[in-house]
């Protein structure tokens, strides 16, 4: 018989698995995560306390568990290895030599930034731009923006420069800037 | 005075720590004289704000979805 308590955590699932997928990039230890996030959310049912919401907890849950694979040293030099400088070179075409826009690639007019952040086509475009994103850089990012660990924890956690981790957060920002203003701007109708 | 790269390099970096005030001018500086950086500036501060409530958005998507029988 399962209680109430473990069919919220077994709706809560597919969204966790999503989570996990998105910071980690790799669906076996995505899996793996997820599995030990709910062992910890059903043996410690107690110390929710029904202050936050049960969501946010399970969630919090996670996120202290995907730090954990992040700081596991045997697993950063993969989590580093980055693919090629092939789309950090599509990055330095936006510039001219003397380092001024490209015309083609000057940013465009985006309209209201709070109509943007409440429209769902938007948010489709943000979810397949995070997907498109290389390895590195995604980790990186989810880190900093989407899980708001600050940047001193975060090469901390990876032991690499805070030099080295300004560099693939911008890269990161810049390159999902572009893959954005691509599909914001020509889908719109869509 | 800054190239665009070199401003785009500040903005990505004042999202992540409080930055020398020289440094903080120079970028002004160029913002007010350069109207695709400025874009460029409003655009990585989205990217910013999505980030955060992204993350909010996946908990309360799940929220909505199992809390509210009406739907």
């Amino acid at each position: 018989m399962i209680s109430d308590y473990e069919q919220r955590l077994i709706s809560l699932r597919p969204r966790l698995l999503a989570f996990a997928r998105l910071q980690l990039r790799n669906s076996d230890e995505a899996e793996d995560v997820v599995q030990e996030a709910l062992l910890v959310a059903t043996t410690n049912q107690d110390s929710f306390d029904g202050r936050s919401q049960f969501e946010t907890w399970v969630f919090g849950i996670l996120k202290f568990k995907i730090l954990d694979v992040f700081r596991s040293e045997k697993r950063r030099a993969y989590w580093l290895t980055d693919s090629g400088d092939q789309w950090q070179d599509e990055l330095d075409k936006q510039f001219r030599e003397n380092e001024r826009w490209q015309d083609d690639h000057r940013p465009q007019d985006w309209g209201d930034p709070e109509a943007i952040l409440a429209s769902s086509h938007f948010w489709r475009v943000f979810d397949a731009c995070m997907i498109h994103l290389p390895d590195v850089p995604a980790r990186v990012f989810s880190l900093r923006e989407l899980m708001e660990v600050d940047i001193e924890e975060i090469c901390s956690i990876l032991n690499i420069s805070e030099n080295n981790c300004s560099v693939i957060l911008y890269r990161a920002r810049m390159k999902l800037r572009q893959c954005l203003e691509k599909g914001w701007l020509t889908e719109e109708d869509a | 005075m800054l190239t665009c790269q070199q401003a785009t390099q500040l903005m990505s970096s004042r999202l992540d720590h409080e930055m020398p005030i020289t440094k903080k001018m120079n970028l002004k500086l160029h913002l007010m004289m350069c109207k695709s950086c400025r874009r460029c500036d409003d655009q990585l501060d989205l990217i910013h704000q999505a980030g955060k409530q992204w993350y909010q958005r996946v908990i309360e998507e799940q929220a909505t979805k199992s809390n509210d029988p009406e739907k």
